[in-house]
């Protein structure tokens, strides 16, 4: 679900049940022409929405990370991340246009891309290329 | 005849009631300054509602399989659907569980869990084989989409016309078969 779809009353019933957050991270810089942001942000929606179609009632989009130079971009998603665990959050999903180049961060689960998904393996990012849905084998170590 | 006098008074300077040149001006100006804005603004707001004036669309069937293919095992089918949201009109991609009941009767079920609206799957989970399983919360369903737990009730279903030989799938409404 939409962080905009959701009631302030309704939320207290359904906190315990959305234990994940997709952050949306474009990857842009702000010195791309603006068919290549388009192009961009098109590349992060098509990855993002098949997940929350499948994953509504688990899964909670929140507004996404857009700019950064260098590896800044991606620290704001790990500080994102960071904090959304603070609250209470169990897992987080980032859906971006490529795998960061900057350093893996225990705070994110898994990245899905255009090209796949990845998870952490010993500090480094690893496709996943098991049949089932990375994000439901990380769920499967903690059904709500 | 005095008396007659004394009861009613004449005034022959008590103030008449009369409208003034300005405020003559100021009233038809005013009443045909209305009137103007009134012929624009009226059009404007019935343009900007006029898809909540409309009478809600009938969903249209639309040709979803072909019935010789359809057996008791849920088989999973894609079709679009035009969706028209006020102004918004764009073709929606749909998913539905077709299958064939122990009565014989065809029905399709929506695959969104009435738990929380994730997307059901069936057979996914091996402890719970000829059910459908929710991977979210571990929801589950019969083949009907009866609720066995968490969801608060069965899955919907698709409206169904059987036509020369082809399913088409309708509108989505409360389960009918589930028991
Ligand atoms: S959304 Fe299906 S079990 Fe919760």
């Amino acid at each position: 679900m939409k962080f905009d779809a959701v009631p302030k009353e309704q939320w207290s019933q359904w906190e315990a049940y959305v234990d994940t957050v997709l952050i949306p991270w474009s990857a842009l810089c702000g010195s791309e022409m603006p068919w290549e942001m388009h192009a961009r942000l098109a590349l992060v929606r098509d990855v993002m929405e098949p997940l929350e179609r499948a994953f509504a009632g688990r899964v909670l989009t929140i507004p996404a990370v857009h700019y950064g130079v260098g590896d800044a971009g991606w620290q704001e998603v790990s500080t994102v991340a960071r904090m959304c665990r603070v609250r209470g959050v169990a897992f987080v999903v980032v859906a971006a246009p490529h795998v960061p180049t900057g350093m893996c961060t225990e705070a994110v689960d898994l990245i899905v891309c255009p090209d796949g998904a990845y998870i952490v393996k010993e500090g480094q990012w690893v496709v996943w290329e098991q049949p089932m849905h990375p994000l439901v084998a990380l769920w499967n170590t903690s059904i709500v | 005849m005095a008396r007659e006098h004394e009861e009613q008074p004449m005034h022959p300077h008590a103030p008449r009631r009369q409208m003034t040149r300005r405020q003559f001006l100021s009233y038809t100006l005013g009443a045909a300054g209305a009137f103007m804005a009134g012929g624009v603004i009226i059009p404007m707001i019935r343009f900007a509602i006029d898809p909540l004036l409309k009478p809600k669309a009938v969903v249209p069937f639309v040709k979803v399989a072909e019935l010789s293919q359809i057996s008791s095992q849920p088989v999973s089918y894609s079709f679009q659907t035009l969706q028209i949201d006020g102004w918004i009109e764009k073709n929606v991609e749909q998913t539905a569980w077709i299958a064939k009941s122990s009565a014989g009767e065809l029905f399709a079920l929506s695959p969104v869990c009435k738990h929380l609206g994730c997307t059901i799957d069936w057979n996914s989970n091996p402890q719970h084989p000829n059910e459908f399983f929710c991977p979210c919360h571990a929801a589950r369903y019969t083949p009907e989409g009866k609720n066995l737990a968490i969801a608060p009730a069965p899955l919907d279903e698709y409206e169904v016309k059987i036509e020369n030989g082809f399913v088409y799938l309708g509108g989505i409404r409360p389960n009918t078969i589930a028991t």
